[in-house]
This record gives C-alpha cells, structure tokens and sequence, in this order.
C-alpha cells in the first residue's frame, strides 16, 4: 500500500483535503458494482475511510481513490477468506446474500472459462501476464527479459485482462449483474 | 466523454488494474487516475470488474496450471503453432523460474540505506508541519467516548447527534462519531437506543460477532457473552448482520443469535424493552444468560453451586430489580434451593 502514498516531496506540497463524500460515494459504488450486499458495502467502505483518514494524518496521499479501492480490495479478500471458513447456518429462516463477483470469479466455472481463455492467447501475451500477476514483476523487469518496451508490456495486459473480460461474457458470466 | 464506448472504457479499467498493482505510482499518473475515476461513475464499474477479474482466485490458479503444462512443454520439442509470437529467450526462461531464489521480502527494505533515512526524516518533518497546521483535524474528524456502567447502575447517555442511549448494569460501550458515520461498540452489557434519524449517517451497533444496522429508530442490545447476541426492536426496522447474514427486523421482533444458530424472536412489545423499568421476560432462557442478567443489576453476586445447572431453561415474567423475588421465582419453578456463601447467593439442588 506504501506504493499509493509518498512519504517524500511533501514539503514543497500542501495536502490536497480528501474529498470524503466523494470518496465515500465512488467507495461505495465500486463495491457495489463488486456485487456485495448493501451491508457489507457499507461496513467496507467505512472501514475503509478510517483506514484512510489515518493515513492522511501522516502522509500525502498521491491518489485517494487508489488507496481506497486497494484498501477496500484487501478488506473484500480477508472477509472472504472469513466467510468461506464458516460453514452455512442451519436455520432455514436464513436469507441469505446473492453470491459475491469475487465468489463468481473464484468458481470451478470460472476457472474453466480463464483456463480456455488462456490457452487460446498467444503465448507472449500469457506468458507476460503470468509473470506480472502471479510473480509480481514489474513491466520494466519483463521487458527486460522478453526484449520488450514497458509500454508494450502493459499493453499486453490490457488486453490479455479485455480478452478475458470478453470470454467471461461470451460463456454467460455477467460481471455487471444486469445482463449488460 | 459521455460517448466514451464500453470497449474502450474497459480496455483503460483494465490499465489502471495494471496500474494501480504496479511498483511505481507517480503523481502525476495519480492524479490522472482521480481525475478518470471522477469523470464518469461508469469508470469505476468497469474498474471494480476489471479489479475482481484481476485478483480472481480462479484466474491465479488457471495460471498455475497454464504455467506447469508450458513447463512440461519447454521438455518437447517447441510448439510449432506458437513459434510466431514466442521469443526464443522464452523457453530459457521457463526452467531456471523455478529454481530462483525466492524474492526479498519486506525485511529487506528495513536495512540501512542513507536515501531512505532521510526521506523517512523528511516524510517525519512534513507529518509534523501537517499537525501543526491542522491542530483540530482530529477533534473535527471523531467522537470518541468510551461509556460504562456499574453493577446495578443503569445511565442515559444523550450524543451528540440527539440519539439517546439507556445503559443497563454491568455494560460497556464504545461511541465514535464520523462525519461519515455513527458506530457503537459494545463490549458488554446491555443497552436501548432510541437513534435521531439521519439521511446520511447511518447509526451502526457492534457486539460481538452480530452487526445491527439502523434503518428506523428504537431496538435494544444485548451481549450476553462473547458468542450470544440478542436484538428486540420496538420502533421502526433495523437491519442485523451476523457472520455472513443478514436480517432486517421490523418493529415487534427480535433475533437471537449464538454461533452459526439463529432464533427469531416474536411478540417483542411496548415502547422500550422491560428490563428498563425491572422487569424481564424469560422464554426458555438458559438459567446461566439469566444470572448474567441478574447480575447486572443485583447488588449481590448470584452463583451456581454447580455449572451444569446454567442449562436449566427459565421461562416466565421476573423481577429483576428485586433480586430476591427473582431468586424465589427460579427456586420455585426449578425445584432449587439457595444458600448465602461468603456474601453471593448461591443455587443448588
């Protein structure tokens, strides 16, 4: 999370005055989007707001928003992490939440949609995408090793994540949640 | 930017996903991504599909798989079909992965270089200017109040914001008032809120592991240990979250919930709950929760002689504020007898 905030250069920089409502707002309907109920939207986003307020006691935050959405990424990942834990309850009386994006995405179906998906994208285009997802590279250290520009690196993953995106869709898994 | 298509919308998600999981975040590339962010709220839609598609645990392991058959592959002859866009650094590249040591970890940042040192000092400095120069930020920003009863002792406390909250003995609770937000803590106890409405605060309870919500006003709390919680509401709707669920109760009901068990409570009444004018009504209530509630307003500690009998289940209309007439009341219905020891009553067979 250090990435999003320096810790350097500040003296020179007023603190711009995080915008809380706008924040708030953007937090909120990026969860939601992520298919959460309202509930758990809400505990994360506030969440997620006090996390940042204390980082702002101390640091310029070069962009808010990025800062909010890992925040509220990783807080997404430990509830998940908690949830898939316990078991369902017993009592019928239950209502439960619709299943999550995360949860869609982290399906035996989904799996085998990436898996055909993957396996029909020309090799570079995995292969660079594999070392910046699973490996964690940067572009440049990948450029460096496949005799690549940074740019077209970051290229490659943009549409690797876009080839993906669309054969999520062509199998009938719908991000958006409203068919779109 | 209106007429921004929904392809291209996502291809520039899909860049701030890299971005944004990337080692270096200048400013000015910062600043740009807030400005995106705020310019269409469909961007951040296309950001937070784009976001769970990158971090989507099926993804990570369909690439674990593609990569252990590419390294079966690297053992064959290479691919005919694939020589186009493969170049030969690639199949090099494939065995020696396995065998790299593994990448520092966060220790490796924490040694001594001078450039670092001294932009912690700057970054220290600037912390300080900034506290300086905004020396109310804090107070401006939060409540924080930690409130408490004693044994027997019941409070109102009035916050803030016009919301009302009637303490029961023996309880504990934590306010903290955002601009964003109204949540309260409770580490123990019991307490009835009566919440001022408002259209952007919403008002949020904690106890233990169970979440109340406020959608309308008037419920009460209650902790009855760490893994018990008990909700009643008399006016209007709240909504409860509890590992991984959600309710919402309308007036006239109430949730019991204990681990994974949970217990909808009916025929909730009057304007507040009983136990603030003495009084509670016991509906197969185990006899260990009922002590737990005596002992929030009894002046002398009640105990069991042996554990086992906190099994026993009470049913009936007690007066807790006479613990003696509570006493001979669960001695009568359950056949037991009670003993002073060392100033507590104690209960037995």
């Amino acid at each position: 999370m250090e990435q999003l905030c320096d810790t350097h250069g500040q003296e020179e920089r007023a603190i711009a005055p995080v915008d809380w409502e706008a924040t708030q707002r953007a937090l909120l309907r990026y969860l939601l989007a992520r298919r959460l109920s309202p509930d758990l939207a809400e505990d994360i986003a506030q969440e997620t707001l006090a996390r940042i307020l204390v980082v702002a006691r101390s640091q310029a935050i070069s962009s808010v928003y990025a800062l909010a959405f890992r925040i509220a990424s990783n807080l997404l990942v430990d509830h998940v992490r908690l949830e898939t834990r316990k078991a369902p309850p017993p009592d019928e009386d239950f209502v439960c939440d619709a299943p999550s994006l995360d949860r869609i995405l982290d399906s035996q179906r989904a799996f085998d949609v990436f898996q055909r998906c993957l396996s029909r994208m020309p090799h570079l285009r995995r292969e660079v995408l594999l070392r910046r997802r699973v490996h964690h590279e940067s572009c440049r250290k990948i450029g460096e090793d496949l005799t690549l520009s940074s740019k077209a690196v970051e290229k490659h993953i943009t549409r690797a994540l876009c080839d993906l995106r669309r054969a999520m869709n062509r199998e009938g898994i719908d991000l958006t949640g409203w068919n779109g | 930017m209106m007429a921004q298509g929904k392809a291209e919308i996502e291809q520039q998600a899909a860049g701030w996903v890299e971005w944004i999981h990337g080692h270096v975040h200048d400013t000015e590339t910062a600043a740009r991504f807030d400005r995106w962010i705020e310019a269409d709220p469909r961007h951040v839609d296309a950001f937070a599909h784009m976001s769970a598609l990158w971090e989507a645990g099926a993804l990570t392991r369909a690439l674990a798989t593609c990569m252990a058959r590419n390294d079966n592959e690297g053992a064959e002859p290479p691919a005919r079909s694939e020589t186009q866009d493969q170049p030969e650094s690639t199949d090099r590249e494939q065995t020696p992965r396995a065998a790299r040591p593994p990448r520092p970890g966060r220790l490796a940042n924490l040694t001594f270089r001078p450039k670092t040192w001294a932009r912690a000092v700057a970054g220290l400095a600037a912390a300080l200017v900034l506290m300086l120069a905004y020396p109310a930020l804090h107070d401006h920003f939060f409540e924080d109040v930690d409130y408490a009863t004693r044994i027997g002792q019941s409070r109102l406390v009035a916050l803030q914001d016009g919301t009302r909250i009637r303490l029961g003995g023996a309880t504990r609770l934590h306010v903290r008032i955002t601009p964003w937000s109204r949540h309260v803590t409770m580490a123990r106890g019991l307490a009835f809120f009566d919440v001022a409405h408002e259209r952007t605060r919403t008002f949020a309870v904690s106890a233990g592991e169970t979440r109340v919500q406020v959608l309308g006003t008037a419920f009460d709390v209650e902790l009855l240990d760490d893994d018990a919680q008990q909700v009643r509401v008399y006016r209007g709707r709240v909504r409860v979250g509890h590992a991984g669920n959600s309710w919402t109760l309308p007036a006239g009901s109430g949730l019991f919930v204990s681990g994974q068990l949970a217990k909808r409570l009916t025929g909730i009444e009057g304007q507040g709950p009983d136990w603030m004018q003495g009084w509670f009504d016991a509906q197969d209530t185990p006899l260990a929760q009922l002590l737990e509630r005596i002992n929030r307003t009894s002046p002398v500690p009640v105990m069991l002689a042996h554990p086992e009998l906190g099994e026993l289940r009470i049913s009936g209309r007690l007066r807790l504020s006479s613990t003696q007439d509570a006493i001979d009341v669960i001695c009568a219905s359950q056949g037991l007898r009670h003993y002073r020891k060392g100033g507590a009553i104690v209960l037995a067979r």
